[in-house]
């Protein structure tokens, strides 16, 4: 009897385990189905088993500033327009020499070049506007002027395109791309129109093709041929002249977003997910060249790039991200074995910051010893705790990797001493013939300094700060807890001392700025016994449980200029934040860093690549030399824009400030000089116009850097504990005495184990 | 054990008095009995309420299940307007029964199934190939006893009794060695050859009589022979008790797979169940009734042979 | 039809008991009784070599399995616990172990888990049996309340920590009903009865299964023996002490062995229940390993690993000698 019942659960059971089972393969089937979309993507590997393309790089910035436009000629030359000695300048190059020559194009003062192209015999085009006043403060256009002009300089033929481009507003009119058909028309690409202009300059139709136009070009049989996003997919047209408006290629094979031209020997030539391919219409499908990556280009930042007589593929790209660096490389088809075998260095990390990405390819393109290959953990489905498990795991395990991103590391610098993964770089600093350690901020240098031995240099950093009114905070170097907690009494209850933040946020930020008082690391002790700790709690339990985010409340500036809001915690990267936060607090201000219980508050704050080298690394010089690439003069006065961030070579933050300090002019239309704005702050609510710093705003950056504090990481687990705990209080479940002897036990616990 | 039936006869007790005897204490014990079987109730319910919570909770709504224990689970990150009680209330049966859990888990995410399904292929031929590789070892220290055999086994008990801490390093520098990381082989080989299993069959099997297996060999069976038609007949109960176990204890790991398997797409359940976080600790309650149904099967299919299979582990001897 | 089949199986279980009466009716060891036959039939002595041979091939895939997956890998473990990293190797000899012998956190969790080993294992122990006892007097639902004490192998330690936390959270239900009988709150996974929730939750896990090994062993007892002790009016403390307890001598070493064991496999609920750095009560030799090993210092797990092992040779072997001793008795 006992056992009937008892089969019959059993097939109960069974029978739910089967519907469970069925519902399996449902889901089975979904995922196959998401399967094949990811398919087509990587199928361009095909070509060139044995060959590569070797590339050698040049900086096209090594001749000028500014370069706005940037072409690659039929005679294996390069032409770009850049500033010179405060005036356009064009240059031409020949591919493969150093020198350059500059061509005289007529541009007349007070002339900009827009948009630089070549018609079919490979004379130069050119659309040079001039403006009302500023055109960054909203002057309206003046006149448009096409100019053709031949490869040694010779003008051919100048347009006056007289008022029908008149008034228009810069902003929203921007000619992006000239070409010439032919009939010897000229077409101006402008957003999300094209103007055909006869040769005298009167307009033969205007084409409006109601999507942003991203590339427009000249196929070699003179066709003009723009591309966009369209509705059905992504358009390449030809412009049809009887038709007055567009018609779409005759061609089976179906475009993405990419970088389009005009091919030499085939119709197109473009680069589409980072692979160039070149075909012709009549084709079924193009045939993929090159992957970019392959050589260290950016595929984004491709502007040109042409197929060489010789078989060689040109391309110049421009790097929007830094200062506009315009760079011409040359990529030649090799054998695999005729390429020198580079050493490979593995970066490791969990996450690639694109500052990261820029070094390394900076570094790769630079070396001819070293190549860096980045090892990144797991995707986007990863679990944010399996990736950091995964690169701890390979960090001591059999394959390590050479080198270790500190700002994306979940272990600590301790931690990674103790393990013994860590290389002390000291004697390579030492040895090192340009690097001289007294060359370097100190203070910054001392940041990943442990026990006398040096694990890290960051290139660039920040400094992390509150920020309130001299009128609030004073004028001093750092301020105490009791200081802010003043500051909140003697004002209403309405008023918030910082926005957005919550109970656990502040405990962490006080519990941090003051760890040295409650941990004591070298012995291995903690005392949260004290008045302080139950200070911060309380403090804490002062502000909301929930951060409020009103989204239809008054914005930062309304609320910090009407004294509902008293202090920023933000970064302060350069010595412009001056301007934009006193802009914003409508007064002046002080960065009168965290409160503590008596040290300053300033934290060093590494923005740039700062890494260590593995200590079973197979190459240590070549990690050294990526360490030092990042410290190297040209590296350290160019980063300043790149990331945002002061540089650590002293003799480069001489030079960064100095230049903070110098106006800037320009000259107006009526030959007056004006000052100008030397860069804009601009958030969603306000824009602020930068000019010169004065020398006491520098004077207390300078200080800042100085006196900043290394960022020492609050340990996560004494942070777990201590938001843990603090839950009971802040729930009012238990003493503030009651959490700080928990605390006290749970840390102690840790800290022994970890002596 | 003749001894006893003698020491009886000596006594010469006659037949009524035993009788009498015996009624006395049958009365007695019907009394003890009762008390027996309502202390041996009281400890039942202690013992099936977690089994008992863990189904009814299952069948609750998402919100009322966070407003029983969100105050256990709710860290200060997770936001909303909720409302959570402030005493934490252990209800067994659902204010309204609801079967969204269910359906969410069986039909809404596929990713329950997958990872139910990783489990299953995990555990099973960690099961079955433990139990054979088992089998032949338990013969093979069972069959002809020796220093070398001794210490070997009791190798295998002191390697049993360590912690998954200590193995899990090299577990781990194995693994890398053997290019079977982040494979099902990296949790299935050490799975197999784990000496838990060959100890409790090389006790149970120690129990049969040496005779028994020389009689065979003196009839002239082989080694194999032995072994396949005298041996395996005789564990079958212990065969079927430890598989339970195996299954059991593989069915609930967790910390093999993080370390082992970094793709969380081969992951078990077990390994998820073991990270719910507060959003879904209704679905957690819907998933583990889930998990809990094949052990449940095993269970119940197995019930007898494991009490049987234990039965005779009883009384071990080294 | 069902029934037939049932009588088939009991007549099966029938058959082997007969075998179990020989075993018990044996002299000695096994071992010794193997080598007393093999000297009287010199006979089959030469076949005896092969098949002692062919018997010991049945090993190989085993050794060779936990040679691969443990030993070679426990040498691994011996070898970091010299050095004094895993990048470097520098040899450092005995510097780990007094590291960790002087380092006051493992300290405290060995003394934790010893603690608990020493409480909750005999604890195992007695309330198995007490139970076993209990079903063994003849009560109604027997075979229910079996199934019943071992449905908690079956939950899932996800479904355990939940209910365990909130059975044990300072507004949860253990709370509420000590407060019935006035005592003060306590926020038990925090306080230094922290202990008294992971022993409460091992017993509540392992209780069942010890209890079916009793079972079986005082099924296993002569009823004979019994019988003549009750005519020879024992009292039942009597007959407890001096026949069954001797009965079960090797049966209580087992449930130890299998307590013990069990006893480290519970960690896996006591960290998902507390946390990496719990109360420290309830810091035990596991946290201390698991923590180490996420700061990759090897060399101090090692080390603490092998410290942990040798205690664990000590008590083994200590158990087997006195199951060994008490085994003889039982026969002797």
């Amino acid at each position: 009897m006992e056992k009937r019942k008892k089969r019959k659960i059993w097939a109960m059971l069974a029978a739910f385990l089967l519907l469970f089972v069925c519902g399996c393969g449902n889901g089975s089937g979904d995922g196959s189905e998401t399967g094949t979309a990811g398919s087509n993507a990587g199928s361009s590997g095909e070509e060139g088993e044995d060959y590569v393309y070797a590339a050698e790089y040049k900086l096209l910035n090594d001749y000028c500033e500014n370069i706005g436009s940037v072409i690659l000629g039929n005679e294996q030359d390069v032409f770009f327009v850049g500033v010179k000695d405060e005036k356009y300048v064009l240059f031409s190059m020949k591919i493969g020499e150093d020198s350059v020559k500059e061509i005289p194009f007529g541009i007349e003062d007070g002339m900009q070049v827009s948009a630089m192209g070549k018609d079919m015999e490979g004379n130069l085009l050119f659309s040079l506007v001039s403006y009302e006043g500023d055109p960054e403060a909203g002057g309206a256009l003046k006149d448009v002027v096409l100019k053709k002009v031949s490869a040694q300089g010779q003008e051919l033929e100048t347009v006056n395109t007289g008022n029908t481009f008149q008034k228009k507003d810069p902003f929203s009119f921007y000619i992006s791309a000239i070409c010439q058909d032919g009939e010897g028309n000229y077409y101006l690409c402008a957003g999300q129109d094209i103007y055909v202009l006869r040769q005298d300059g009167s307009v033969y139709c205007e084409i409006p093709v109601g999507d942003y136009i991203s590339n427009m070009f000249s196929m070699k049989d003179g066709k003009i041929v723009a591309a966009y996003r369209g509705n059905t997919g992504y358009m390449l047209d030809e412009v049809d002249l009887a038709q007055k408006g567009l018609k779409p290629l005759d061609t089976s094979i179906v475009f993405d977003y990419g970088t389009f031209t005009g091919g030499t020997d085939t119709d197109l030539l473009y680069t589409q997910n980072s692979v160039l391919y070149s075909c012709n219409l009549s084709d079924e499908k193009p045939t993929s060249l090159l992957n970019w990556i392959d050589s260290d280009i950016n595929s984004n930042y491709l502007k040109d790039f042409t197929i060489l007589p010789d078989g060689r593929i040109a391309a110049v790209t421009v790097d929007y991200s830094s200062s506009g660096e315009t760079e011409l490389s040359i990529l030649t088809k090799k054998k695999r074995s005729e390429v020198p075998e580079k050493e490979t260095l593995v970066y490791s990390s969990w996450y690639v910051p694109y500052y990261v990405e820029k070094d390394i390819v900076a570094f790769n393109k630079r070396s001819d010893k070293y190549r860096i290959e980045v090892r990144e953990y797991g995707d986007d489905s990863t679990d944010m705790e399996e990736k950091i498990t995964m690169m701890n795991t390979d960090l001591t395990g059999a394959n390590p990797p050479d080198i270790i991103d500190l700002s994306y590391c979940q272990l600590s610098l301790e931690e990674l001493i103790a393990a013994g993964v860590v290389e002390d770089i000291t004697s390579y600093l030492e040895a090192d013939d340009t690097i001289k350690r007294e060359d370097y901020v100190e203070n910054v240098m001392k940041a990943y300094e442990r026990d006398g031995k040096l694990y890290a240099i960051m290139p660039c950093y920040g400094i992390d700060t509150m920020i309130g009114r001299v009128s609030d905070v004073g004028t001093g170097n750092s301020w105490t807890l009791d200081d802010m907690i003043a500051l909140m009494d003697s004002k209403g209850p309405d008023v918030e001392i910082l926005q957005y933040v919550n109970k656990n946020y502040m405990l962490y930020t006080m519990c941090k700025a003051n760890q040295g008082l409650f941990v004591d690391e070298e012995n291995g002790t903690c005392d949260f016994s004290g008045e302080e700790f139950k200070k911060i709690l309380e403090f804490a339990n002062r502000f909301p449980a929930e951060a409020n985010y009103d989204e239809n409340g008054p914005t930062e500036i309304e609320k910090l200029r009407n004294g509902q809001l008293l202090l920023l915690e933000r970064p302060v990267t350069s010595v412009s934040m001056y301007q934009m936060y006193e802009y914003e607090f409508g007064e002046p201000v002080n960065f009168i860093g965290y409160p503590t219980f008596g040290s300053t508050g300033l934290i060093l704050e590494p923005n740039s690549t700062t890494v260590a080298m593995h200590a079973a690394s197979e190459h240590k010089e070549g990690v050294w030399e990526f360490i030092r690439f990042n410290l190297t003069k040209d590296r350290q006065e160019k980063l300043g824009t790149a990331n945002g961030g002061f540089p650590v070579l002293k003799s480069a933050l001489d030079k960064m400030l100095e230049s903070d300090m110098e106006e800037e002019y320009y000259t107006d239309a009526d030959g007056n000089k004006q000052r100008t704005s030397k860069s804009t702050w601009s958030t969603g609510d306000f824009t602020v116009e930068v000019y010169a710093a004065t020398q006491e705003q520098v004077d207390r950056v300078r200080e800042m850097i100085e006196t900043a504090q290394p960022d020492i990481g609050m340990d996560e687990q004494i942070e777990a504990i201590i938001k843990d705990e603090a839950q009971a209080y802040f729930d009012g479940q238990k003493s503030a005495e009651d959490v700080a002897g928990l605390v006290q036990n749970r840390v102690q616990t840790y800290l022994d184990e970890t002596k | 054990m003749t001894g006893g039936r003698k020491k009886r006869a000596e006594l010469e007790i006659s037949e009524d008095a035993y009788r009498r005897m015996i009624g006395r204490k049958r009365r007695l014990t019907k009394v003890r009995r009762g008390a027996a079987a309502f202390i041996a109730a009281l400890i039942a319910v202690l013992f099936l309420m977690p089994i008992v919570l863990t189904i009814t909770n299952s069948f609750m709504s998402a919100s009322e299940i966070s407003s029983n224990y969100g105050q256990v689970f709710a860290t200060s990150d997770s936001g909303g307007k909720t409302f959570i009680s402030k005493q934490v209330n252990l209800k067994f049966i659902p204010d309204m029964v609801s079967f969204s859990q269910y359906i969410t888990v069986l039909f809404k995410s596929p990713d329950y199934l997958f990872k139910f399904w990783n489990s299953v292929i995990l555990v099973v031929p960690i099961v079955g190939f433990q139990l054979l590789v088992a089998l032949l070892a338990s013969y093979g220290f069972t069959r002809y006893r020796g220093k070398l055999k001794e210490i070997i086994f009791f190798t295998y008990i002191i390697l049993m009794l360590m912690p998954y801490q200590v193995t899990l390093v090299p577990n781990y520098l194995v693994s890398s060695w053997l290019h079977i990381l982040d494979t099902r082989w990296a949790i299935w080989l050490p799975g197999i050859f784990s000496p838990f299993a060959v100890y409790l069959l090389t006790k149970y099997m120690r129990r049969i009589p040496v005779s028994v297996m020389e009689a065979a060999q003196i009839d002239g069976a082989g080694e194999w022979q032995i072994f396949r038609h005298v041996c395996m007949p005789l564990c079958r109960g212990c065969m079927c008790s430890v598989a339970i176990l195996i299954f059991i204890d593989y069915w609930n790991m967790v910390e093999q797979p993080l370390i082992l398997l970094s793709d969380d797409a081969m992951h078990p359940l077990s390994v998820f169940l073991s990270k719910i976080k507060n959003g879904e600790i209704g679905l957690a309650f819907a998933v583990a009734t889930i998990y809990m149904v094949p052990t449940l099967l095993v269970f119940l299919y197995g019930e007898d042979y494991l009490v049987e299979g234990i039965t005779y582990q009883g009384g071990i001897k080294g | 039809m069902r029934e037939k089949k049932r009588e088939e199986k009991r007549g099966a279980k029938g058959h082997r008991l007969p075998l179990r009466g020989k075993l018990s009716g044996r002299e000695g060891q096994p071992g010794a009784g193997e080598r007393g036959q093999s000297e009287k039939k010199g006979g089959i002595q030469k076949k005896n070599a092969r098949s002692r041979k062919l018997a010991t091939a049945f090993l190989t895939p085993s050794v060779f399995g936990v040679m691969l997956f443990f030993v070679i890998p426990f040498f691994v473990v011996i070898y970091y616990s010299v050095v004094n990293n895993p990048v470097q190797h520098h040899f450092v000899f005995l510097d780990n172990f007094k590291n960790v012998f002087r380092n006051a956190a493992f300290r405290q969790a060995a003394f934790n888990t010893m603690k608990f080993s020493v409480i909750a294992v005999p604890l195992a122990v007695v309330l198995s049996l007490g139970l076993a006892m209990l079903l063994d007097s003849k009560i109604p639902f027997k075979s229910q309340f079996r199934t019943f004490f071992l449905t908690p192998m079956m939950v899932p330690i996800a479904s355990i920590v939940l209910i365990w936390q909130v059975l044990f959270h300072y507004n949860g239900m253990v709370n509420d009903i000590t407060a019935l009988f006035g005592m003060d709150k306590i926020d038990w996974l925090k306080s230094e009865h922290a202990q008294v929730v992971i022993i409460v939750l091992f017993l509540w896990k392992n209780l069942g299964y010890n209890m079916i090994l009793f079972m079986s062993a005082l099924g296993s007892i002569p009823k004979d023996i019994l019988e003549v002790a009750v005519l020879e009016s024992a009292r039942p403390w009597q007959i407890f002490v001096h026949i069954k307890i001797r009965y079960l001598s090797s049966t209580i070493l087992f449930v130890t062995i299998m307590s013990l064991i069990n006893s480290f496999k519970v960690f896996r609920e006591i960290y998902l229940l507390t946390d990496d750095y719990p109360y420290n009560t309830v810091y035990m030799m596991q946290h201390f390993m698991n923590n180490t090993f996420g700061n990759l210092d090897y060399q101090k797990l090692s080390a603490a690993a092998i410290m942990m092992s040798l205690v664990m040779v000590v008590i083994i072997g200590i158990l087997f000698l006195t199951e060994n001793y008490f085994g003889k008795d039982v026969e002797g």
